[in-house]
């Protein structure tokens, strides 16, 4: 599908791949293959099974790619299913449940979890597991990743991270856990 | 052919580069998918790089971000030729090809006047083989009816021209992916070219005019 605005209330599905300049979602809407465009918002639920490419992403609620997302700026309230790469410029997430992307890389990486109710936190903790994480700037809360590198990593509360590879700064919150720090 | 690799925290710190703009260019294809090689390490999953080829393009990119915008680059290290056309005197202002080949390739050719990427290209090639005077110009047509008939089908891969001389008959050929290659003691190999970077360089070319 081909379009210069898309504009989804209520429910939307496209079978096929999309290309558009601007898109913007209130409800929830299903992709069958890979998105094309300028700028998105999504406000519900925001799911692509192939590969999403962006200038802009924003979405409040849930957002699920099969393949790799790219954008220059994704600003993310809510959670995240990545399967392949997050590869932005800037990437900005307040997490209010589970995240989850195979690799996540970019210059700044803001990860931080939201005030969440007692059963969401039981039954669905705000999360983020990632193999991979590399940016310039990287600050993670409550974040299992296996490695980690980064110019300046700030390590906050809530996470583990088996290797930290950092160059010019490294900061660790106490209740984190960190297997090894290394500085290269 | 087993190429040498380069981790991505060497390269980055060889090229001075930072995370940032790496994925950067990744993102928007100024960096192929395919040189992302991912690995287990014993410090957890690493991405390599094979080495000539990144640092190549990583330093060309840092000569040509300041001129050029980073879509323009991607048009320029894509594989898929550009769609273009030039005449011949626009040809010959961008220094693509000399006088003399574009007059004798215009004259074989029924007076051809405009040139698509298909057709500059072999004609690109050429004029470089034939001022190093590895090549005549009747030897050289043989290069320009392999890329006719041959290069269509290579469209997108990387290949290399291949110049094979032998008691004066010379044989040209275009192989697509790299591999070692031997010649037999009495047979000259004239030239091996990689192709890729004559369409970099057209491009190059091209989008300076």
């Amino acid at each position: 599908m081909k379009a210069n605005i898309v504009h989804i209330a209520g429910k939307g599905h496209v079978a096929g791949g999309m290309e558009c300049e601007w898109m913007k979602v209130s409800g929830s809407v299903k992709i069958g293959e890979n998105v094309q465009c300028q700028e998105a918002t999504v406000h519900g639920r925001g799911s692509v099974k192939g590969a999403w490419a962006a200038e802009t992403i924003r979405v409040h609620g849930e957002l699920e790619i099969g393949g790799d997302c790219s954008a220059e700026r994704l600003e993310m309230e809510g959670r995240f299913t990545i399967g392949g790469l997050l590869n932005a410029d800037h990437i900005e997430v307040k997490m209010f449940g589970p995240c989850r992307a195979k690799e996540i890389g970019g210059e700044t990486i803001m990860v931080k979890k939201h005030g969440v109710s007692l059963f969401k936190k039981l039954f669905f903790p705000a999360e983020l597991t990632a193999d991979v994480i590399e940016g310039d700037i990287i600050y993670l809360e409550h974040t299992a990743a296996k490695t980690v590198r980064g110019n300046r990593v700030t390590i906050g509360p809530g996470c583990q991270v088996e290797r930290v590879e950092y160059r010019e700064a490294f900061e660790c919150d106490k209740e984190s856990k960190v297997g090894t720090a290394e500085k290269g | 052919m087993e190429q040498e690799l380069i981790s991505k925290k060497e390269l980055l710190e060889l090229t001075g580069i930072s995370y940032g703009q790496l994925y950067r260019w990744k993102r928007k294809k100024l960096i192929p998918e395919e040189w992302f090689i991912h690995k287990s390490t014993f410090t957890g999953q690493e991405t390599f790089f094979p080495k000539e080829k990144i640092l190549a393009r990583i330093e060309r990119i840092k000569e040509l971000k300041d001129e050029l915008s980073l879509d323009e680059l991607a048009g320029i290290f894509s594989p898929n030729p550009a769609a273009v056309m030039l005449t011949k005197e626009e040809a010959l202002k961008r220094h693509i090809v000399s006088e003399m080949v574009v007059q004798r390739y215009s004259e074989w050719k029924e007076n051809k006047q405009v040139f698509s990427f298909a057709d500059l290209l072999p004609l690109y090639v050429l004029d470089q083989l034939l001022r190093s005077g590895d090549l005549s110009w009747e030897e050289g047509k043989s290069v320009l009816n392999v890329f006719e008939t041959h290069y269509p089908k290579l469209q997108g891969k990387s290949c290399e021209l291949l110049i094979i001389r032998k008691m004066g008959v010379t044989v040209c050929l275009l192989m697509a992916g790299g591999s070692d290659m031997y010649v037999e003691q009495e047979a000259k190999l004239v030239a091996q070219l990689h192709v890729p970077t004559f369409i970099e360089e057209l491009k190059l070319k091209i989008s300076e005019g």
